[in-house]
């Protein structure tokens, strides 16, 4: 039976294997810590977990060897790499069956007594940073807050509401120069010559494209702003029908066609999901189809093919879609070609972004068309969104 | 000769409101210019118009004030209102209330066309 070792043995013995494995042990420590490091930290990258895990072993060598790296600023630093107090402990704990595992004999129960202090001051300097951020994030809080009125003012606190301002001072100054520019167009100044009267219809076209791509921007834009915010409540689809059915009726009016909605027997009363959304995809779908019909009509049909599905279906008498294009109309962008003659351009004012949408919540878009013989546009949700895990 | 029925054109932007004064005048209207939504509400006081364009946002009153005016108004029962804004989620709540909504930008010939159909349309009012 040996001696028992003091403290000051120990340390010696510490120190020597610092001294002489430390990059091997690193290498050891770093394999070790990722076999027994949680699986419930999947957002965590493995080289971060290395390089964490190669720092706290280096600061408990320093600190076993007295080098100047306290055990608090050695916390202070854990709290920095923003790891949660869970975490820290899991990581003293690895420390701890790590070293255990190393230094044999009678010199376990001081080794262990050294990791525990270790431990103990790192805990301590953890804490301390944690208050300490706590503080300066509660401050932030407090002056934002402060703050809100100005920058409600500027729009920047809610994007989705910056970018409605956005839209709002973009369009305006636009409908302005559109609608000057067709009072020329349409003589309401005096006839105009045929090369006046050919520059002012470029001025329009080149105006039309750019109006669509400031609809096809914030339209991705909102999306993106509001992507993780995609509403579960209960809703009449019915309802949305009839909202966009109105909504849209003058267009229609404008252009002398028909639009017409047919609601199915077997429609679902409710249906759960993001209503505003929902309308938001109807709308611009009849509007595109509007937009595109010059004879006849448009027909919106809301209908349940099975009992977990609904679908809202487009049909339109207008000008239709190429067999090659109807790939690629879904593509942010597509419609705004400009070697597409005026009447050839589809518009597609949001489909990349309707199909981004309809896709975020389980669904499906589709399009069916011959040029020349109209469209059809399909929207199928789920009656009720799936169950998560 | 046939006397010529009162628009209000209510729109701040002055290059807008001249697209839009032009469109009703084309179309058959005798139209009052406003420019801001003071001096809409006092002139919605003096006359009885058949059509009002009304611009949503505008810096001092918003439009809706204006709207809520007119349809509590029992002289204005018979008086269409067409709401043009770039702002379609706000003139969506107050659809209900407008005639019609027409969102920005808006062709100068279609508004032209649309609202000559109005003249010898007048409004019914609901019950």
């Amino acid at each position: 039976m040996s001696e028992t070792p003091t403290e000051t043995d120990a340390r010696q013995v510490l120190r020597e294997l610092a001294e002489t494995e430390r990059t091997k042990l690193d290498r050891l420590y770093q394999r070790d810590l990722r076999e027994i490091w949680p699986i419930d930290y999947p957002q965590m990258d493995p080289r971060m977990i290395g390089r964490i895990a190669a720092q706290e072993v280096n600061a408990l060598l320093h600190f076993l060897g007295n080098a100047p790296i306290p055990g608090r600023e050695h916390g202070a630093w854990l709290s920095q790499t923003g790891i949660g107090h869970q975490t820290l402990l899991q990581l003293g704990k690895a420390t701890r069956q790590f070293v255990a595992t190393r230094v044999k004999g009678d010199l376990l129960p001081d080794a262990l007594n050294l990791v525990d202090q270790y431990e103990e001051a790192v805990c301590l300097g953890f804490i301390q940073a944690r208050e300490q951020a706590l503080r300066v994030e509660q401050d932030c809080l407090r002056r934002m807050r402060q703050s809100q009125p100005l920058d409600d003012a500027d729009g920047k606190a809610d994007p989705q509401r910056f970018l409605a301002r956005i839209g709002h001072k973009i369009r305006t100054p636009l409908g302005a120069m559109m609608g000057l520019t067709e009072m020329l167009h349409e003589d309401v100044y005096g006839s105009l010559n045929e090369r006046q009267r050919n520059l002012t219809g470029r001025i329009l076209d080149n105006a039309a494209i750019l109006n669509r791509m400031v609809s096809e921007i914030l339209d991705r834009f909102q999306f993106e702003a509001g992507r993780l915010r995609l509403e579960q409540e209960t809703f009449a689809p019915s309802a949305i029908v009839e909202a966009v059915y109105s909504t849209a009726l003058s267009a229609a009016l404008q252009k002398e066609i028909f639009l017409h909605k047919e609601i199915a027997a077997n429609a679902p009363q409710t249906v759960v999901g993001d209503r505003a959304r929902v309308e938001q995809i109807l709308s611009n779908l009849v509007t595109n189809a509007i937009q595109f019909t010059h004879r006849g009509g448009v027909t919106i049909r809301l209908d349940r093919p099975t009992d977990a599905l609904w679908t809202l279906r487009i049909e339109d008498t207008g000008v239709g879609i190429a067999e090659e294009d109807l790939e690629t109309i879904f593509q942010p962008f597509r419609q705004a070609d400009e070697n597409a003659s005026r009447k050839e351009r589809r518009i597609g004012l949001g489909l990349s972004t309707a199909f981004l949408l309809v896709s975020a919540m389980n669904g499906t878009i589709h399009a069916e068309s011959r040029l020349g013989r109209g469209s059809t546009f399909t929207v199928t949700l789920p009656v009720q969104p799936e169950q998560q895990g | 000769m046939d006397i010529q029925p009162l628009a209000l054109v209510i729109e701040d932007n002055e290059d807008q409101n001249l697209v839009f004064t032009t469109a009703l005048q084309q179309a058959g209207y005798q139209v009052d210019s406003l420019f801001n939504g003071e001096a809409a509400q006092l002139r919605l006081l003096e006359v009885v118009p058949e059509l009002v364009i009304l611009d949503l946002h505008m810096p001092d009153i918003d439009g809706n004030v204006i709207l809520g005016q007119i349809r509590a108004d029992k002289r204005l029962l018979h008086t269409r209102v067409i709401l043009a804004t770039a702002d379609a989620a706000f003139a969506g709540s107050l659809q209900p209330q407008a005639d019609l909504v027409l969102l920005k930008p808006i062709s100068f010939s279609q508004l032209s066309q649309l609202v000559s159909r109005y003249i010898s349309h007048p409004r019914i009012p609901p019950f």
